[in-house]
């Protein structure tokens, strides 16, 4: 009996796969995004300067160029990146921000974790300063 | 064998069956609670009458899908609200850890709003709480805990009417493409990712909008970052709006604007960028007091102009401050200073080098 159980019960969970559906369909599917555990996650960009680097464009550009798309690798979210950003974004069918979010650096085979990262030395010097700042707040005025 | 129980009498048989059915009668009356469901939250919309085409609950993939809302009031035809489709998907995994994460497409969304000037509160009346967006993470945490995977807007449009003017100016924001992602009030569900949101709009036509923005809604103090990009407006495109608000009409020129901005101790601070290409003035009607204001400001951006290859742009760098405590958030007002300051700090900023008339 209790065999029987454990059987009946491991096909259950086995028929609770997540299927991913594509988004973008006439109100049929949604994409299923789920965001990978990142050890050592990066920190929030605070600083629209470290928001995208240019190292994380350009490997958004070369990813880009690879699939066929006319851009040019200069560093820069310029009108040309976004008009490709938006080209593979329909052909994927999601949304068409000409932005890169975390689905569409997923659907170029990237790593969201290297692309939204801050600067790390940039950012890391912020940090520092904010560290330095926030000390002085908290014994401050408020 | 004698003696040995038919299949049909055995245990092992007839918990699958009752699973099977079980299921079966659960996935026949998804769709009806759905909808059910959807009534129920629908009527608590007092302002406006609801319908809608179909509402449909797949209880295998946990999808919701409601087709052709409509939301509208007694005055306003076109519908205030209407939305081709809404899908929302429910992760199955997290719901076993007893955590609502999903994800949800919009498309073909229209919404009509109308603005309208806010009533001046009775003196005896206490001011009403406003919440400190700053303070956002104590919000969250207040709610159960979810997190939005995805959202996305697709083929939306969003038409501002100013309702505080006779001529109700209206700004029409189309090809509306958003989203918005890991979104969550428990710092468990957001694995050290920030939230991040992108946009891209037409603006009456000819701006392109781009916004993108990160942000941890979860830390002490609101903590985002982010750019925004309107280019390549035409002002013209804007005649109805800036006749209203200021009399004046400018049937040719661009307006781009170029913006970053973060959080800091909150305060919101940043720099925007505004550009004025081959900007005309002129009076919007023929009150001798617009006329004289479009010739002296058209005399001036001619002036502070710098002939770059045959255009006129003039340009000013404006810093953006604010507070995030008790914002107000009105959109209106908001664009309007942006491109009022626009003028003002452009022409201050360009007599700053202008050397003073000697005395003789």
């Amino acid at each position: 009996m209790k065999k029987y159980l454990c059987i009946v019960a491991l096909a259950f969970v086995a028929c609770h796969n997540e299927r991913e559906v594509r988004a973008g369909d006439r109100g049929d599917n949604i994409g299923s995004q789920m965001t990978s555990r990142a050890p050592g996650a990066p920190p929030v960009a605070t600083n629209p300067n470290t928001l995208l680097s240019k190292e994380s464009v350009q490997k958004v550009q070369t990813a880009l160029r690879d699939r066929g798309f006319v851009v040019e690798k200069n560093g820069t979210l310029d009108a040309k990146t976004q008009t490709a950003l938006r080209s593979f974004q329909r052909r994927e069918g999601i949304a068409t921000t000409g932005m890169p979010d975390q689905l569409t650096i997923r659907k170029l085979n990237l790593q969201p974790e290297e692309i939204l990262r801050a600067n790390p030395v940039k950012e890391r010097e912020r940090l520092n300063e904010d560290d330095q700042s926030k000390n002085d707040y908290d014994s401050g005025d408020r | 064998m004698i003696g040995r129980k038919p299949f049909y009498r055995r245990v092992w048989f007839w918990i699958p069956v009752a699973i099977v059915l079980f299921v079966g009668i659960l996935a026949l009356i998804a769709t009806p609670l759905a909808r059910f469901g959807t009534n129920k939250a629908l009527a608590q919309v007092e302002a406006f009458d609801s319908e809608y085409d179909s509402v449909s609950f797949n209880l295998f993939t946990l999808t919701y899908t409601l087709h052709k809302l409509k939301l509208s009031d007694a005055v306003q035809k076109p519908p205030v609200v209407y939305v081709e489709d809404i899908v929302a998907h429910v992760d199955v995994k997290e719901l076993f850890r007893f955590n609502i994460v999903g994800n949800a497409h919009v498309g073909g969304a229209k919404v009509t709003w109308v603005l309208l000037p806010r009533p001046k509160p009775k003196e005896t009346a206490k001011p009403p709480e406003t919440p400190d967006i700053a303070q956002l993470d104590e919000i969250l945490r207040s709610i159960i805990p979810f997190k939005v995977g995805r959202v996305e807007v697709t083929k939306s449009e969003l038409l501002l009417v100013d309702g505080s003017e006779a001529t109700r100016p209206k700004i029409w924001i189309k090809d509306i493409e958003m989203s918005l992602e890991d979104f969550t009030n428990r710092r468990k569900l957001d694995e050290g990712w920030p939230a991040t949101f992108a946009l891209s709009a037409t603006v009456q036509k000819s701006g392109k909008l781009t916004v993108f923005v990160t942000a941890d809604p979860l830390s002490d103090v609101l903590k985002l970052a982010g750019r925004a990009e309107l280019k390549h407006l035409k002002l013209a495109d804007l005649h109805a709006f800036l006749a209203a608000k200021t009399g004046l009409s400018i049937p040719e020129g661009t307006f781009d604007l170029y913006a970053g901005f973060k959080t800091e101790k909150g305060y919101i601070t940043g720099v925007a960028k505004p550009f004025l290409r081959d900007v005309n003035i002129e009076a919007a009607d023929k009150k001798l007091s617009h006329a004289l204001v479009a010739e002296v400001a058209d005399a001036a951006l001619d002036l502070l102009s710098d002939d770059n290859k045959g255009r006129d742009t003039v340009a000013a760098e404006l810093p953006i401050k604010g507070k995030l405590t008790s914002p107000k958030p009105e959109i209106l007002p908001t664009v309007l200073s942006v491109l009022r300051n626009a003028f003002i700090e452009s022409l201050s900023a360009s007599f700053v080098h202008t050397p003073s008339v000697p005395n003789n």
